[in-house]
This record gives structure tokens, C-alpha cells and sequence, in this order.
């Protein structure tokens, strides 16, 4: 005989509120229906009252983690309708920027991961880390978290060399703490003990349930937006995918810790190919036409369609966020796990629920 | 005046749409998210697939009063969008995996569609 | 498991990474959006501020001579910044404190100056 138990909208791991309802046999999990709707907020239709310029600030408060790629996401679909050319000055900034975002992102749901299955201390210590992040980033974009640097034409804030040398500090100090923390997450027993083998999904079943992002990746499949055309800039820099093999809970935090490195290398090569010369076009006249535009956040890849019409107002904003692909898969991971294993399984994909509702 | 489309496959009806994207999984597309948009009293559907970090998009018109087939049956992850769209936009969709019946995001006494 | 053991035990004999808030307050960083501040000496009330702000904290009578933001709408994007045409508006790095007054209202001294002169030649 099956019980329903729901899960959430308050819980503990839970940032923001999402409700599961689970059909449980025992302690063992055989059905999932997620139920959504705790805060959706019609931002895709409040853009109808504001002009293109101001939508860049409603697109950046989808979502307080992924702010800034919001923000950027949605400039270069707007400058991909008037086939504008931006500075280079601009696209670097921007990558340093959305690397930062990353940063912060990672370090924050590394933590909660961390408090997710007991680890108090290291909850403490990825944020305090995020901590530094979250400092230089004040310091290059003059906001903690939503940091408004994206316009549309280019950026409002130009990096400094002050800015440059922090950078570089920061990058210095962060990366043998990340090693420190790595140990724990990939190499402690405890640890490996709870994650492997937990909600494992094939790389077939990854693919094809749509998911995006580090659940796509830590199932083997080698799928970044950072590699397409959209973002030449990335392949100047050297990037590479991080992939793990193991399609579970510890492959999925494995390739969250190798993407924390490679932001740092990101960021490091930007700073040395920084070109100079302007940091913003000045882009006149009304959109028209429509264009998508995808980028790699945090959690995944996020499409951005736009719509113009001729007028100051653009005419449809559609946003695909990575939670909302995400969420799907949960309903295929979860049959299986044991009840006091969920709020790992939940954490893993980073559910980010402002995101998904908008 | 710019003009910028996007490059999209026209599709006629529904039962060719079905076997469109069901030759599209078979062929290794991923299901990315499908984007409705008003035009002539109907609705738009643009189906976004991928594959190979290249878009593969489809374009279907919703006459007005028709009622779409839901694509969950094919990719289970379509369930998500459909469901929004049957909230946002007041569609029906026929065949969901799961139907939430227009309370995804709307409560009962939550002011109607189309809301976006 | 070692690597649990050394980041408690440096922690233990670490000074703490927070400050004790109250008491100890860290000036704010040069660079950081704290709040607008209004220079009304050249303001001429074009209204352009208030058409660029995004949450419509600004509101520019004309008929009143009155500049007004509502400080807990403003989302400091500093778009009203760049878009001034008399440098009237500039960022502070100092932080508005909690529990701050809703709205700013400001009185602009002089309108319609450049037409003054016009006027007294004819």
C-alpha cells in the first residue's frame, strides 16, 4: 500500500518553495508529482508596460543567483535584433561578470548541499568563500548580487585596474580553498557514501528528458552553450566542458566542482586578453523581428526568445530557465530513492523555483 | 526596417507535427521548449529542438478554438510548457502526460487567461 | 576524512570571519551603488530621469518645481544617472539606512534659465 507524503513548500534544503508530492512504499519513493506556483510573478507579461532598455532590469530579477546571465542573456538577444556590433571591450566584461555569477552560484549550492547532508562546517565554509566572490563582484559592479552591468549595446561599467589586480587576488586565494573543499566533497567516505549510485539517470535518459546543465553533464553528456556560435569568445579562452561519467548525485557534484576551476580559468584568461578601446555602442531606433539566444547559467542553459514589433515595447519575451527543464527529470530520478534521500536528489538538480515560474 | 526571423519549418497540420518531432527523436534531437505567441486570433507555436548545439525549430498555428496535441506522449519534459501555456495562454492540450488542468500555476480564484 | 578534520581544526584556532555587526561596521566600498543623490542647482525638470526609470521611483513635477524619488522603489540601476543631461544626479557610496524616509522630496530653485536672457535683448 502506498502513502502520500508531501515534500515542501517549507523545508529545510529548500531556498525557495516548491511542493513535491510523493507517493511512498515504505520508505522507498515509487511516484512524484511536482506542484508548482508558489511564486509566480507574470514577468513576462509586466515587460508590456516597460521599454526594451528597462526589460534588461525585470530579466535580471527573475532571479537573484543568476542575475547577471540574465541580464546579459537577454542584452544579446535585443542586439541580435538590430544585428549590432559590440565592443570587445564589452563581451569580455560581460564573460567576466557572468564567471563571477557562476562563481557565487556554485559556492552557494555547494554549501547548501553540504547542509543538505549534514555537513555543517563546510555549509559555512563555501559561504564564506561566496563571501569573497560576492565582495569583488560589489566592488567591479557596485551591487552585491544583482549586479546590472549588461546593457543593451554593452556594459555600464568599465573595469578598472584596480578592479583587475582584485580579481586576480581573488582567483589567487580562491583556488587552493576550492582544492581544500574538493577533498571533502569527492574524496570523504561519509560523503561518497550518501551520494554514489543515488538517483542515477543513464546518459540516454538524461539526454532525452531535456535536462540542462550539470545534471546533463554529470550523466556523461558533453553539452555546453559556452561552445556554440552565440559564444565564439569562450573558444579564445580556452574553454572546456566539464563532464563526469557517473550520471548520480556525486557525478553531478563532481562537475559542479570542476566548473568552479574552470570559472577561475575563465576568468584568468579574460583578464589577459582584455582588449581595450570602448565599452558600449549607442544603439537607437525601436526591435523588430524575433531571435533566440541561449546561454550557459549556473544551472544550465536558458533560452531567450524576443519579439519585436516596431514599437519601444517588445511584443512577446519568452524565457526557458534550466530549473524548468530540470524539474521534469526529477519526476524520472525520484521512483527508487528512499525518503530521507530526497532533499539530496531535489538539491542536485539546483532547484531554482523563481527561475521557473517567472 | 531590420528584418529578424527566425528559421522555422512551417507545419500544416497536427498529425504531421506528431510525426515531425517523432522523426526528430529518433533522429537525436533534444527537446528544448516550445514558445507560443498570439497572432490572427490563434495561437503560434514554435517548437525549439537541439541537437549538436545547433536549434532545429518547427512553426505550428493554432487555429482559433482548436485544441493542440500535447507532445509529453513523445518527450515527457513537454509536460512542463504545456501545461504553463494551458494557464497563461487558456489552451487545452489533448494527450498530457500530466494534466494539471490549468492549476499549475493558478489557483481556482486566480484571475483568468490569458495572462501572458 | 582528513580533510574534514584539518578545515575544523584550523577553524577552531581561526579569528572568526564575520564582524560583530552593530559595533563594527565596515565602510562601505568606493565603488558600491549606495544612493542618488539630486543636485537640484541645474536641474531644468526635462522629466528625462523620470521616462528611464524602470520602477517609476522617480516622479518630476513641473507645475510644483518638485523632484521626488521614492527610495523604496529605486532599485539603483543608475539609469537616471547617465541619462541626465545637467549632471544633476550622481551615486553615493554611503547606504541609506533602514527604516529611511519613503520619498525624497526636493524644491528646484531655478527654471527656464537659458530664455532669460533672450527675453531682455528684445
Amino acid at each position: 500500500m502506498t502513502t502520500v507524503i508531501p515534500f515542501g513548500p517549507q523545508h529545510p534544503v529548500l531556498p525557495e518553495p516548491v511542493s513535491l508530492k510523493l507517493e511512498i512504499d515504505n520508505d522507498v519513493v515509487v511516484g512524484a508529482l511536482p506542484s508548482l506556483g508558489y511564486v509566480h510573478r507574470g514577468l513576462e507579461k509586466f515587460i508590456d508596460t516597460k521599454d526594451y532598455n528597462q526589460t534588461t532590469y525585470i530579466c535580471e530579477r527573475i532571479c537573484g543567483i543568476c542575475s547577471a546571465l540574465h541580464g546579459i542573456t537577454y542584452t544579446k538577444a535585443v542586439e541580435k535584433l538590430f544585428d549590432a556590433e559590440i565592443p570587445e571591450r564589452a563581451e569580455y566584461i560581460r564573460v567576466i561578470v557572468g564567471e563571477l555569477n557562476r562563481l557565487h552560484s556554485h559556492l552557494l549550492w555547494l554549501g547548501l548541499f553540504a547542509d543538505g547532508f549534514g555537513f555543517e562546517s563546510l555549509f559555512y565554509e563555501c559561504w564564506k568563500y561566496r563571501e569573497e566572490v560576492l565582495d569583488v563582484a560589489e566592488r567591479i559592479t557596485g551591487n552585491r548580487v544583482i549586479h546590472s552591468i549588461s546593457k543593451v549595446g554593452g556594459v555600464s561599467r568599465d573595469l578598472t585596474k584596480e578592479n583587475i589586480d582584485m580579481l586576480l587576488k581573488m582567483c589567487d586565494s580562491l583556488e587552493p580553498k576550492i582544492k581544500d573543499i574538493e577533498k571533502v566533497f569527492v574524496n570523504n567516505y561519509t560523503v561518497k557514501q550518501r551520494l554514489v549510485g543515488l538517483a542515477t539517470m543513464s546518459k540516454q535518459l538524461a539526454y532525452e528528458a531535456g535536462t540542462a546543465g550539470p545534471t546533463l553533464r554529470g550523466s556523461g553528456n558533453a553539452i555546453d552553450v559556452r561552445e556554440t556560435a552565440d559564444w565564439d569568445i569562450y573558444k579564445d579562452l580556452g574553454f572546456k566542458t566539464a563532464v563526469a561519467k557517473e550520471g548520480d548525485c556525486y557525478g553531478r557534484t563532481k562537475v559542479r566542482i570542476d566548473e568552479l576551476y574552470e570559472s577561475i580559468k575563465l576568468i584568468r584568461n579574460a583578464i589577459s586578453k582584455l582588449p581595450n578601446g570602448d565599452i558600449a555602442t549607442p544603439i537607437k531606433g525601436f526591435p523588430t523581428g524575433e531571435a533566440i539566444m541561449r546561454t550557459e547559467q549556473p544551472r544550465g542553459e536558458v533560452v531567450y526568445y524576443v519579439k519585436g514589433n516596431g514599437t519601444k515595447n517588445l511584443e512577446r519575451l519568452k524565457v526557458r530557465t534550466p530549473t524548468f527543464a530540470n524539474i521534469p527529470s526529477l519526476l524520472l530520478m525520484l521512483p527508487g530513492v528512499r525518503l530521507a534521500d530526497v532533499p539530496i536528489v531535489v538539491l542536485t538538480i539546483d532547484p531554482c523555483i523563481s527561475c521557473t515560474e517567472r | 526596417m531590420l528584418e529578424n526571423t527566425i528559421e522555422a519549418t512551417e507545419i500544416k497540420s497536427s498529425g504531421e507535427l506528431l510525426k515531425t518531432i517523432e522523426g526528430l527523436k529518433s533522429d537525436g534531437y533534444r527537446y528544448s521548449t516550445m514558445i507560443c505567441l498570439k497572432a490572427n486570433e490563434g495561437h503560434d507555436f514554435i517548437y525549439v529542438f537541439e541537437k549538436d548545439n545547433k536549434l532545429k525549430n518547427l512553426r505550428y498555428f493554432v487555429k482559433p478554438g482548436e485544441k493542440p496535441k500535447s507532445v509529453s506522449g513523445i518527450y515527457l519534459c513537454a509536460l512542463l510548457i504545456e501545461n504553463e501555456y494551458q494557464d497563461l495562454f487558456g489552451l487545452t492540450f489533448e494527450g498530457l502526460a500530466i494534466d494539471y488542468k490549468g492549476h499549475l500555476y493558478l489557483t481556482p480564484n486566480s484571475p483568468k487567461a490569458p495572462l501572458a | 576524512m582528513m580533510g574534514m578534520l584539518n578545515l575544523v581544526l584550523t577553524n577552531i584556532s581561526r579569528k572568526p570571519a564575520t564582524r560583530l555587526y552593530p559595533f563594527e561596521i565596515r565602510e562601505p566600498f568606493k565603488e558600491f551603488k549606495g544612493r542618488i543623490v539630486f543636485d537640484p542647482g541645474n536641474c531644468i525638470l526635462c522629466g528625462i530621469c523620470q521616462k528611464k526609470c524602470p520602477p517609476d521611483a522617480i516622479t518630476v513635477t513641473k507645475a510644483d518645481k518638485m523632484w521626488e524619488i521614492n527610495l523604496f522603489r529605486c532599485i539603483m540601476c543608475t539609469e537616471c544617472v547617465v541619462g541626465c543631461p545637467k549632471d544633476c544626479l550622481s551615486i553615493s557610496n554611503e547606504r541609506v539606512k533602514t527604516g529611511a524616509k519613503e520619498t525624497v522630496k526636493v524644491v528646484v530653485p531655478i527654471v527656464d534659465k537659458p530664455k532669460a536672457p533672450k527675453a531682455a535683448s528684445k
